[in-house]
């Protein structure tokens, strides 16, 4: 790629753009080795390891791919950064959703969804011994044949919007346009629950995303406006955002432009299952309790082009290390090209200008980490464990991978 | 059916599958992309006549083929993605600048070296590398004629020197570019060990690589040896007798108006007359040195090789012609060459042609005389690199245009390289002129060109409706027929970035039919409403408000129930815009919460939550008549009638009369040739049935005015 931008400043942030020769709509980080002990000059090589959902324009093919960034580091920060592609595997229509079970010891789980409604899964060992490389990844199970990815289940009847995972509970949770929620086990045969969503909400609804709070509960958004959750145990949500709160928690905003205006994306905060955050229309991201007691809190990039947002996800750095007072920061980012950070505003004067959606929940400062110059920030995933390393793609077939 | 590119080469792009008595349609997708489908017709009905229209026979498959020629290579994409943010960059300085041509020639000539960046980042070694680098340097030349400002004196030796360096790859021809050759020497200890160490040394001073040819004199072994040994050995001193005085040679080497961040050595200025005062003397110099038969015939003697080496550089320094071409490779090196050390003054408009027609006979007549085989001509687009070249340095924009086009350059290369001749006055009058036919200018036409080649992919068409924004004839009108191709996302955010509302009007309308087809309601209605189409979302509503139609009047004493759709439609229809919401939205809302009121109050409960059910119901009820389409008032009052007529009144004297006048306006309506909504029979009842519920609402409107009246 023409930039490989190192912005090595006092924080020592890393940020490159790789050309990667395919348009990756969905990004999801996969766990990986340690590296292993230095060479000679100091330098540490390190996988980082990532699966993809993309367009291949070369074969005009959607594919999920598995994919490594060899990080060459040494005492000054970050020397190169090169990507490769390990595997690819022809996927049955566009990916719509992506989603990582990491079930420990190495044992993953990609879960894939398509435009068609179906529900790919496959089984990876990855190697975690300190020095390993990519090479050591074994793949489980029969989730391909020969270039295809097969389909596990064919669940929904449309595109398959959102995946969630729950760890603990080892199920997957899935939302469509067609109005349905199906809750399946990470591993065994999912073709066996193909009849059986948990909630059927007819045509009349569609959902956009969903996530898991808890090993029994999780939350969606849809047609059907702001947050619901729900209990597995059950076929009805057992609470959901007051309608006063607008469609996407900014009321003004929603009142004026209706139906317009949506959430996009959500996520749950991993250490504090009664936070969600949800990305929605014209850069705006909020942050709900879902015991729906207060409005949520909001921010937005004040930018008029910073276009709707692809992702939010909590920042697993801060909230690795307690988060900010509000419950953690906020990772986005937009058909605009922005990667951004919105976190708590101090009181400080900064947040008045956030406060587009007008009266509502308390007012977070959004920060733009990245701007893509001409493109379309796809989507963006980081490293579980400490955040420290973000991988995000854009519509212009580039990853920017920051190191922090 | 063969396809065409329609040019001489004659290259089928694709054969399209004919079907026996079928029927060809062809249509244009976005940009460079055929559409092919070929539909079956069923044979003519036998007495019917041989020319009745035929018709698209279901029983056999309709055959659709995609052509689409231009397709951008890897290469070409990554160019295309880091071309746009400087392309939009340079519009916005353009348009910042206005009338300033100063600003705007800065803002060209940044954007010029932003784009020779671009093209430079590749791999070495690739094929499509290597066409990057061709038509870079025909970028690296565009920019120095028609960009770069000129110095006083409007010489262009040094410009063409560094123009040279940037491109060696490019330019050298079939012999290994000078720089991977000095990369080679460090692999030789001594350095002079290596076969080719002299014609490093020569071939850098002639090209103008003066501190790169000083480093290789100062690799030299003797230079080492000289400053190691304790006792001067004779031979030694001999080498270092005639190596010293060529490396002061070299770095006193007059430079004048070199480019900032070309070479480092030799002496620089500023002042054209004092550059040739001490230029004449230097070259005096190199010429008496040169022939200074005491210091040569002792290093002859003792280092025959390194005197020969020297030799030739010097010949160089004194701008000797055989010397010159000895020490170069290639034409352009010996035109730079030339230019530098003999004619350093030559001006570009009136010396360049016979310059270049003199190093390419000379570099000619060499080659054929080393080789019986000429060597390999140069590849597209560089085989017209002699005509743009001097095109571009006589300023005539139009004719490298025609060059250009001709030499088989990218689109890409034909779109952007107009923009750069247009930084200079000749080159922005003849591109912007409007062309008779095509209505914009040139540099529009190449743009469309190139919007075109990217448009039909999906990796790119995002890249290309982008680009149309700066189309000021025909810009709307491409980006008005791509966008509805882009993705929907993309689309949207464009359309809003452009400030194009009626065309994410459209964008929407595709989706919501996208979502209406698969029965998606919700998802579709929130799409038409989000644009605020009415109508759309009436139509979308349409078989929601003939359920609830069909339920209140199969029966002439209906039961209101709920609506398990409206239940999950609720918030979509309640977020709807009151300019936005269809009369139907509002009625089947109304009618939802009746029904919700309605099973509230047959719920077993309290005493008061009956009276709160039942005031809850009322108030439902009112609105859901007020709302109610006119076919469908009359089953819904009767179907309310029980609460109408309820004691302790529900409703007051007020809401009462005006049930009353609004039944009394029912016959007439009924036979009235009003349109009634979507979704509505006109004629719900039978006339029988109607009847009787008018007789059971007006009963109970009746006897609930009467009871306002007693109990008001």
């Amino acid at each position: 790629m023409v930039a490989n931008i190192t912005t090595d400043t006092e924080d020592a942030v890393h940020l490159s753009r790789h050309f990667l020769r395919l348009q990756a709509h969905h990004v999801a980080v996969l766990p990986g080795p340690l590296p292993g002990p230095a060479d000679a000059n100091g330098m540490t090589t390190s996988y980082k390891l990532f699966a993809v959902g993309a367009w291949v324009e070369d074969v005009q093919e959607e594919h999920l791919a598995v994919m490594a960034l060899v990080v060459t580091s040494g005492p000054e920060g970050v020397a190169r950064v090169e990507p490769q592609r390990l595997a690819s595997w022809r996927h049955p229509g566009p990916v719509t959703a992506l989603q990582v079970a990491d079930l420990g010891r190495g044992e993953v789980c990609i879960f894939s969804g398509g435009g068609g409604g179906a529900l790919c899964r496959l089984q990876l060992a990855m190697p975690l011994a300190p020095g390993a490389t990519p090479s050591d990844i074994q793949l489980r199970g029969g989730g391909f044949e020969g270039a295809d990815l097969l389909v596990a289940a064919q669940l929904h009847r449309g595109p398959l919007s959102g995946i969630s995972v729950q760890s603990d509970s080892r199920l997957v949770a899935t939302c469509g346009l067609d109005g349905r929620i199906f809750v399946l086990p990470v591993l065994g045969d999912l073709s066996a629950h193909m009849e059986e969503p948990l909630v059927d909400s007819g045509p009349s609804t569609s959902y956009w995303a969903i996530a898991w709070s808890s090993p029994q509960t999780f939350v969606t958004a849809g047609t059907t406006g702001g947050l619901e959750v729900w209990d597995r145990r059950g076929g009805k949500p057992v609470a959901r955002s007051p309608m006063s709160w607008g469609a996407t928690g900014f009321a003004e905003l929603d009142l004026a432009q209706g139906t317009a205006r949506r959430i996009s994306s959500v996520a749950v905060h991993p250490g504090r299952p009664h936070l969600a955050a949800t990305g929605s229309s014209d850069g705006c991201v909020a942050v709900w309790d879902l015991r729906f007691r207060n409005p949520p809190a909001r921010a937005a990039l004040d930018d008029p082009s910073a276009g709707d947002v692809r992702k939010v996800q909590f920042d697993a750095s801060e909230a690795a290390a307690g988060g900010g007072a509000g419950g953690g920061c906020l990772l986005f980012c937009t058909e605009g090209g922005f990667l951004a950070m919105a976190s708590p505003a101090f009181d400080d004067g900064s947040s008045a200008q956030q406060e587009r959606g007008g009266a509502g929940g308390a007012a977070w400062r959004a920060e733009v980490l990245w701007r893509e110059p001409a493109a379309a920030m796809l989507a963006f995933d980081a490293e579980q464990d400490q955040g420290r390393d973000l991988m995000a793609s854009t519509d212009q077939e580039c990853l920017v991978y920051i190191s922090r | 059916m063969e396809v065409d590119g329609g040019n001489d080469s004659g290259d089928v792009l694709a054969t399209i599958p004919l079907l026996p008595r079928g029927r060809l349609h062809a249509g244009w997708g976005a940009g460079n992309h055929l559409l092919f489908a070929a539909l079956p017709v069923a044979a003519p009905i036998e007495g019917f006549g041989s020319d009745s229209a035929p018709e698209a026979s279901s029983d056999e498959p309709t055959a659709t083929t995609n052509v689409q020629w231009g397709c951008p290579s890897q290469n070409e994409r990554r160019i295309a993605y880091d071309t746009l943010p400087l392309f939009k960059t340079l519009q916005r300085a353009l348009k910042e600048a206005g009338k300033d041509r100063s600003s705007a020639g800065v803002a060209v000539l940044d954007f010029s070296r932003a784009v020779s960046d671009a093209l430079a980042n590749e791999d070495p070694g690739d094929e499509a590398a290597a066409e990057t680098a061709r038509e870079k340097a025909l970028w690296d030349m565009l920019e120095l004629f028609f960009a770069t400002p000129r110095n006083p004196q409007g010489t262009a030796a040094e410009g063409l020197a560094q123009w040279l360096m940037r491109n060696q790859a490019a330019l050298g021809g079939p012999h290994s570019p000078l720089a991977q050759q000095l990369d080679g020497l460090a692999d030789f200890l001594p350095a002079e060990a290596a076969a080719d160490y002299w014609e490093c040394a020569a071939r850098a001073t002639a090209i103008g690589w003066v501190g790169a040819a000083v480093d290789v004199l100062c690799s030299h072994s003797a230079l080492q040896r000289y400053a190691d040994s304790s006792t001067l050995r004779a031979d030694v001193q001999a080498e270092i007798g005639i190596l010293e005085p060529v490396v002061l040679l070299l770095r006193r080497m007059p430079r004048y108006a070199r480019p900032e961040g070309f070479d480092t050595a030799g002496r620089d200025f500023h002042d054209f007359t004092e550059f040739q005062q001490y230029r004449t003397n230097w070259v005096e110099q190199c010429r008496e040195f040169l022939q200074s038969e005491a210091e040569w015939s002792a290093a002859e003697a003792k280092a025959p090789s390194t005197a020969k080496g020297l030799r030739a550089v010097l010949g160089v320094l004194a701008g000797s012609q055989p010397a010159l071409v000895e020490a170069t490779r290639s034409w352009p090196e010996l035109l730079v060459a030339l230019l530098l050390h003999t004619q350093p003054a030559a001006r570009p408009q009136l010396d360049l042609r016979p310059l270049l027609r003199r190093s390419r006979q000379l570099r000619d007549r060499a080659d054929g005389g080393e080789s019986a085989e000429p060597p390999p001509p140069p590849l597209p687009p560089l085989a017209s690199l002699p005509e743009m070249l001097l095109e571009a340095a006589e300023g005539d924009a139009q004719s490298v245009v025609a060059t250009v086009a001709a030499a088989g350059c990218s689109p890409w290369f034909l779109a952007h390289a107009p923009l750069l001749m247009a930084a200079s006055p000749r080159g922005h009058a003849a591109l912007h002129a409007a062309l008779p036919a095509h209505g914009g200018d040139q540099v529009e036409a190449y743009l469309l060109e190139y919007v075109a080649a990217l448009a039909p992919h999906r990796a790119t068409s995002r890249v290309a409706a982008e680009y149309l924004a700066w189309c000021p004839t025909h810009g709307a009108a491409a980006f008005e027929r791509l966008l509805p191709s882009l993705p929907a996302a993309s689309a949207l955010h464009l359309a809003a970035e452009f400030q194009l509302p009626h065309l994410a009007a459209g964008v929407r309308r595709q989706v919501a039919a996208q979502h209406s087809s698969h029965g998606r309601m919700g998802a579709a209605l929130a799409e038409l409403a989000g644009m605020g189409d009415r109508d759309g979302a009436a139509h979308v509503l349409a078989p929601l408000l003939a359920e609830v139609a069909t339920a209140l009047t199969s029966s002439p004493q209906p039961e209101l129930q709920p609506v398990q759709a409206l239940s999950q439609l609720t918030w979509v229809l309640s977020s709807l815009p009151s300019a936005v919401a269809p009369p139907a939205a509002t009625f089947l809302l109304a009618y939802q919460r009746l029904a919700l009121a309605w099973d509230a109050l047959r719920a077993p409960s309290q005493a008061a939550d009956m009276a709160t059910s039942k005031a809850e119901a009322a108030a439902a009820a009112l609105g859901a008549l007020s709302s109610a389409p006119r076919p469908l008032w009359l089953p819904l009052a009767a179907a309310v009638a029980p609460l109408i007529d309820s004691c302790p009144p529900a409703f007051d004297l007020a809401d009462t009369q005006a049930l009353l006048l609004r039944l009394q306006e029912i016959p007439e309506e009924r036979y009235s040739l009003e349109a009634v909504p979507e979704g509505v029979p006109q004629l719900p009842m039978p006339g029988a049935a109607a009847e009787q519920q008018t007789l059971v609402v007006a009963n109970a409107i009746a006897r609930n005015l009467a009871r306002a009246y007693v109990s008001p």
